[in-house]
């Protein structure tokens, strides 16, 4: 009886590991996307809430800072996978690029905040803004 | 009129407590998630634990003595014993998170990083308690609590399209990227929340406390059956602010500042001054009822003197083990693991030790020995039944969920 569950249970866990890698890919990739869309889609409206008076810099920066500390998570674990086929390669190299880009954006609007530089907060918000968009339709690629 | 006061008070104590850091975290990150779909779930639950305090708190008015005395006393020793762990445990995790929660509203006020916040956190909570009056204590920090109301304006203020939120409310089914396994799981998780066992051990053994008798029974009635609902339309507001700001935009909410943003987007500074405070007061205040209700749970079991009726020095080793309580708290935190994470697995946990805690309140509030002519009738018996089976489905779900969808993500 034992060793039935066994084998079944190693059985499923190879299978597990024999799903189309394109396709898991593009899975995986989807799911940081909109991942990293909720991070920068918190960072815009709490910079935004900063711009428009309704937040203090303290609470706008810790919130944005999250933020950056979470996207960082989503891009440290999706860098992580391994691509197994040119086509998953070029997908992972696509939404790698699009979170480590966020990423980055998000760390220039915590700079600009903590600098209380408006200026180029307004410039990150409208930047946040268009990515957040690509973010999503990248999230949408898959299930 | 002193009596009406008395009332109105103990009403607007219980609205102001009912909600903790589990509450706030769960109800803001399933509004994200799934809009007002799992309302009917923050109903259950609201049902359930005014069916389950309400039986508590007339044992104890009909007894003079706390549930966990009784449960040992009418269950034996070692069905108590496994009830007293699995209580302990699941309060001793909500002590982590609720205080992870102070330290966490103090960061976001300050700026300050919350783990040097967590320590002062709890040797406050710790001062408070061998301090402070139990019915101040209770008072105060529910009353402050009651701010939390600024979650229904500021839902008012978002300006929501009603017909939308009521659709969601009269669809419950997940959308979107979430399946049914997620949905399953945070409905657990809501439950959990509504229903964690701390509130039923700290509202039994606050009644000896305060030396409820039987002429208080229409007072507790009161607090229960008025206090805890509107407690749970507060759940819904925070849910519904979620919903409106962060569902259409796809935001998943992992912080407690996300949890806030939403009353600074509606209202503004001032919005997010009195949000603040209200959060620090419901996780202050479920700091202390977790803290009181570790000591309470073990020191009943073994039968040891406790509780702030009496001199801390005739209560010591009551005291000994809030203090031990706390200490465990601050190195846990201290690891930097995520409050907000403790917070959400504290709530599944919570659903799976439910049966555990509710089954002998249930067995005693039938016991003419303690209760007199004041058991249980045969309706409270029904519904009380019905959701024993609810808590048993929820506590024995709960870890497979959470395995399959990987703790909800």
């Amino acid at each position: 009886m034992l060793r039935t569950l066994a084998l079944v249970a190693t059985l499923l866990a190879v299978l597990a590991g024999c799903g189309d890698p394109d396709q898991k890919m593009l899975t995986e990739g989807a799911r940081a996307a909109r991942d990293a869309a909720s991070a920068v889609g918190t960072a815009r409206l709490a910079a935004q809430s900063a711009l428009d008076h309704k937040l203090w810099n303290a609470p706008a920066t810790q919130m944005v800072s999250d933020a950056e500390k979470s996207i960082g998570k989503v891009a440290t674990t999706f860098d992580a996978l391994q691509p197994k086929t040119g086509h998953s390669r070029a997908t992972y190299d696509s939404y790698s690029k699009a979170l480590s880009t966020a990423q980055d954006e998000i760390t220039d609007l915590r700079i600009a905040l903590t600098n209380n530089d408006l200026g180029t907060v307004a410039d990150q918000v409208t930047q946040l803004q268009t990515l957040g968009q690509q973010l999503h339709r990248l999230g949408e690629q898959a299930k | 009129m002193k009596k009406l006061l008395a009332v109105t008070l103990g009403i607007l104590t219980a609205i102001g407590g009912f909600v903790d850091i589990g509450d706030l975290v769960t109800n803001a990150l399933v509004g994200a998630r799934f809009g007002m779909r799992l309302a009917w779930v923050v109903v259950v639950g609201v049902i359930g634990i005014c069916l389950y305090a309400e039986m508590s708190g007339r044992v104890v008015a009909m007894s003079g003595r706390p549930v966990f005395d009784l449960i040992r006393e009418r269950l034996g020793r070692r069905t108590g014993l496994f009830a007293l762990i699995a209580s302990f445990l699941v309060t001793l995790l909500t002590l982590i998170a609720e205080i992870g929660g102070v330290a966490l509203a103090f960061e976001l006020a300050s700026g300050v990083n919350y783990l040097l916040w967590m320590p002062l956190a709890a040797i406050a909570v710790w001062l408070v308690i061998w301090r402070v009056k139990f019915s101040h204590l209770e008072k105060v920090f529910g009353l402050l609590g009651l701010l939390l109301i600024v979650f229904a304006v500021a839902l008012w203020k978002l300006g929501p399209n009603w017909g939308q939120l009521a659709h969601q409310v009269t669809h419950p089914v997940p959308t979107g990227h979430e399946t049914w396994l997620t949905y399953a799981y945070y409905a657990i998780a809501l439950f959990g929340a509504a229903m964690t066992p701390y509130e039923v051990f700290f509202f039994s053994s606050g009644g000896v406390e305060e030396k409820w008798s039987r002429n208080d029974l229409g007072t507790e009635r009161a607090n229960v059956y008025l206090g805890f609902p509107l407690g749970g339309l507060l759940s819904l507001a925070i849910a519904g602010c979620t919903a409106v700001l962060y569902l259409p935009a796809g935001i998943k909410v992992e912080t407690l500042g996300q949890v806030t943003l939403p009353t600074a987007v509606a209202l503004g500074k001032l919005g997010l001054a009195i949000v603040l405070v209200g959060v620090f007061a419901a996780t202050f205040g479920a700091a202390l009822e977790t803290a009181l209700s570790c000591g309470y749970t073990i020191a009943q079991y073994f039968g040891w003197q406790w509780g702030k009726f009496v001199r801390p020095r005739q209560a010591s080793r009551f005291h000994l083990i809030i203090v031990i309580c706390l200490a465990l708290s601050i190195l846990v935190l201290l690891t930097a693991v995520d409050p907000v994470k403790v917070t959400e697995y504290s709530v599944v946990f919570a659903a799976m030790a439910l049966p555990l805690t509710y089954l002998p309140i249930l067995i005693i509030a039938n016991d003419p020995d303690y209760m007199g002519e004041s058991t249980n009738g045969r309706v409270l018996n029904f519904l009380a039944l019905i959701y024993l089976g609810l808590l048993l489905l929820a506590s024995i779900a709960a870890i497979p969920l959470m395995i399959v969808t990987k703790a909800g993500q």
